[in-house]
């Protein structure tokens, strides 16, 4: 996203002459936003209580086109956004904010003392100007009860990047008042069969923004988002065996990575991005390895005659979590991630797989079959406390960890064909954030992408 | 009388001595040089210096001995001393052996309570898993998967699919007969190859049902092989749960889904 400069053609002086003025207007705009980075955190309350915060629509150049469309969506996405985050509760009377907004507008002040009416304690404004294909937002905020301004914000971009200038507001929103980053910015991959066969497609955290970014016409499967979010490792039959890719998720180029005859999946990214852990049947079955993203220097780190898969690279990078089924049944383990120091986690349950760290690695969530239908479980690696987070709703697969720990995405087939759900961490507000007609299948949560 | 006669005449005679004595005894001595005397003087000196000397060197000996004594006594402190240290050592050794011993035996006692509770488990899951594994390791031999990533196929009457128990890889018994079938088949048209495919059904994972399927195709590899096929001949793939044959949610289709599926590669 690009600070906005437009240069307009200058045929006529007066053309010349509004440039101008827009430029002088920019600047001094520019120099009323304080550029201080510091967290604001005396509205933040104790105790968890959420943060009341008051957003009117955008308000949109005249003339723009699609203007209803552009000042709705804006207020949308960034209430989305924030009730999402858990910490801020936006005040929901539209007709109300509308109102005010109105007043504002032609007071040509804030009225401060209607906002804190409505018992926001915040108010979020925006404002969007449109020319040619470049979109401009200046975003505003304001201390309702001090009645001063807190802070502003530019944003360039255009109808591609909306959605993500939204989204960085709401994460700067958050971080100002909670000292904690956001999840607004952050990315979704999983797979899905709209078109027949499974592909690698990507949505914004909130499931909006869906693109599918392969197109092998074969089985794509277990897409996981690389630690710095600019790359994607996934498996594929497109070559005839369960081979393991990388695609660059900017232009869309894969790489082959693991090749070897067999199984070359599922994989798992180092926390440093430097290393994958997969499992390959190269050997006679499935056994855990280690490599770097051409295949080479492999370091085989299980040896026995049993199944070997999923493995979850723990996020200090010390620790490998896998499934194995040496023990009669599928449970999950832990190892170094040099093979020692192996040892059984899970014990309840007669089939456990798929294994996530939380981001503190103090957690793995993990799937467990239980009474015929397969559920999400998280497992305290100190206490080995098991809580299950999902039940009586069909089958939940696949959990992973948003990178701030309070959101967990799955998969589920509760209303019918599988697709992506989202929860907190504690099993509430369970909510379908994506729903395909080929559903959703084996999501991965990126980090923050800015 | 006679006896009286003798007695006066004893008298008179000691009487007579005593003065001829007393006499002498006053008499002025006349010094006399005597050469013997001197000589023996000397000797009697020379004897007192020997005996001097032999006395002081005995000193000295008995010196030296003391010192030597003293010396001895000191190493002597000092090796009492050096062994009190060694076996203080040696008992604090001891001691920490001791405790070390102690805590291994705890940790192995809780081992063993570690691995009764995991046995039980085990059994618990699943108590038929090791005549299983008993029946792997007779054929140890690692046979290592085949692709055919260029290859076309085509299905065949002549060779029928195998199935096979949930979460299970062994060959069933139904299965023995259709693969000796198949086996003839494959002796009898010699330059055939073929692919194996290894399925599941949808009752699990993702992520382990690609493994089983694997294991599936590879132990029907390996069953093929031990009826006198040559592993050249033969390619495995794991599709895991992605193909079913039946793609309704019951028994009987799960049951029809568990497979391994043989085609022949055509070029």
């Amino acid at each position: 996203m690009n600070k906005k400069t437009s240069v307009s053609d200058q045929r006529s002086a007066i053309k010349v002459l509004l440039f101008f003025l827009l430029f002088t207007v920019h600047c001094s705009l520019f120099s009323a936003f304080a550029d201080t980075s510091d967290v604001y955190l005396s509205i933040t309350k104790a105790g968890g209580a959420k943060i009341k915060i008051a957003i009117p629509d955008f308000l949109v150049q005249e003339g723009a086109i699609d203007r209803e469309n552009f000042s709705k969506k804006s207020s949308e996405i960034l209430t989305n956004d924030l009730n999402n985050s858990g910490f801020f509760k936006t005040i929901e009377n539209r007709d109300i904010l509308k109102e005010i907004d109105a007043k504002d507008k032609k007071t040509g002040k804030i009225n401060f003392n209607e906002w804190t009416s409505l018992g926001a304690e915040i108010l979020a404004k925006g404002h969007i100007t449109i020319e040619g294909g470049k979109i401009n937002i200046e975003c505003r905020l304001y201390a309702l009860k001090s009645g001063e301004q807190i802070i502003g914000y530019k944003y360039g971009g255009d109808r591609t990047t909306f959605r993500q200038m939204i989204h960085k507001f709401s994460d700067e929103i958050t971080y100002r008042f909670t000292g904690e980053n956001g999840i607004a910015q952050t990315m979704l991959t999983f797979v899905s069969k709209v078109t027949g066969n499974k592909e690698v497609y990507i949505s914004d955290y909130d499931g909006q923004n869906i693109r599918k970014i392969t197109d092998d016409k074969s089985i794509s499967l277990f897409p996981k988002w690389s630690p710095d979010g600019k790359n994607i490792i996934y498996a594929t039959y497109r070559y005839r065996n369960p081979d393991l890719y990388l695609i660059d998720v900017a232009d869309g180029k894969k790489t082959p990575v693991s090749i070897f005859p067999g199984i070359n999946a599922p994989a798992s990214w180092s926390p440093d991005g430097k290393r994958l852990a997969v499992s390959l049947s190269k050997d006679g079955n499935a056994e855990i390895y280690t490599m770097d993203f051409d295949g080479k220097n492999l370091s085989r780190l299980t040896k026995s005659r049993s199944i070997e898969t999923s493995p979850a690279w723990s996020p200090n990078g010390i620790e490998i979590a896998f499934t194995s089924d040496r023990g009669g049944s599928p449970q999950v383990y832990i190892m170094g991630s040099d093979g020692t120091n192996l040892r059984r986690l899970t014990y309840q349950g007669k089939y456990n797989d798929q294994s996530s760290w939380s981001p503190d690695g103090n957690k793995i969530a993990y799937t467990s079959l239980n009474g015929g239908q397969f559920n999400i479980f998280v497992i305290d690696l100190v206490s080995s406390k098991v809580q299950q987070l999902t039940s009586d709703t069909g089958d939940n697969q696949n959990p992973v960890w948003s990178p701030d720990g309070r959101r967990i995405a799955f998969s589920s087939n509760r209303d019918g064909k599988y697709q992506i759900y989202a929860m907190n961490s504690d099993g509430t507000d369970q909510r379908r954030i994506i729903y395909l007609e080929g559903g959703g299948y084996s999501p991965s949560w990126s980090q923050r992408i800015e | 009388m006679v006896k009286n006669n003798v007695k006066y005449l004893l008298a008179i005679m000691f009487i007579v001595f005593s003065v001829s004595v007393f006499i002498n005894s006053c008499a002025p001595k006349k010094p006399k040089v005597d050469q013997t005397a001197i000589m023996r003087e000397q000797q009697r000196a020379a004897e007192e210096a020997r005996l001097k000397a032999e006395e002081e060197e005995r000193r000295k000996f008995e010196e030296a001995i003391k010192i030597e004594q003293e010396r001895k006594a000191a190493e002597e402190e000092e090796r009492r001393k050096f062994e009190e240290a060694i076996k203080i050592e040696q008992e604090r050794k001891a001691a920490e052996e001791e405790e070390k011993r102690k805590f291994e035996e705890a940790m192995k006692a809780e081992q063993k309570r570690k691995a009764a509770e995991e046995a039980r488990l085990k059994a618990e899951e699943e108590g038929k898993r090791g005549i299983e594994e008993e029946k792997l390791k007779e054929e140890e031999e690692e046979i290592k998967p085949q692709i055919a990533r260029e290859a076309e196929t085509k299905v065949v009457p002549q060779l029928d699919d195998i199935h096979f128990d949930f979460d299970k890889s062994d060959i069933r018994t139904d299965a023995r007969e259709i693969l000796q079938k198949n086996a003839d088949w494959l002796q009898n048209n010699p330059d055939i190859k073929i692919q194996i495919e290894g399925h599941c059904d949808e009752r699990g994972t993702a992520e382990y049902n690609l493994a089983l399927g694997e294991r599936r195709a590879m132990s029907t590899k390996k069953y093929l092989i031990s009826l006198g096929i040559s592993a050249d001949r033969i390619y495995t793939i794991s599709y895991g749960e992605e193909l079913p044959i039946d793609p309704n949610h019951s028994e009987d289709s799960w049951t029809k889904n568990r497979r391994a599926h043989f085609l022949v590669i055509t070029k």
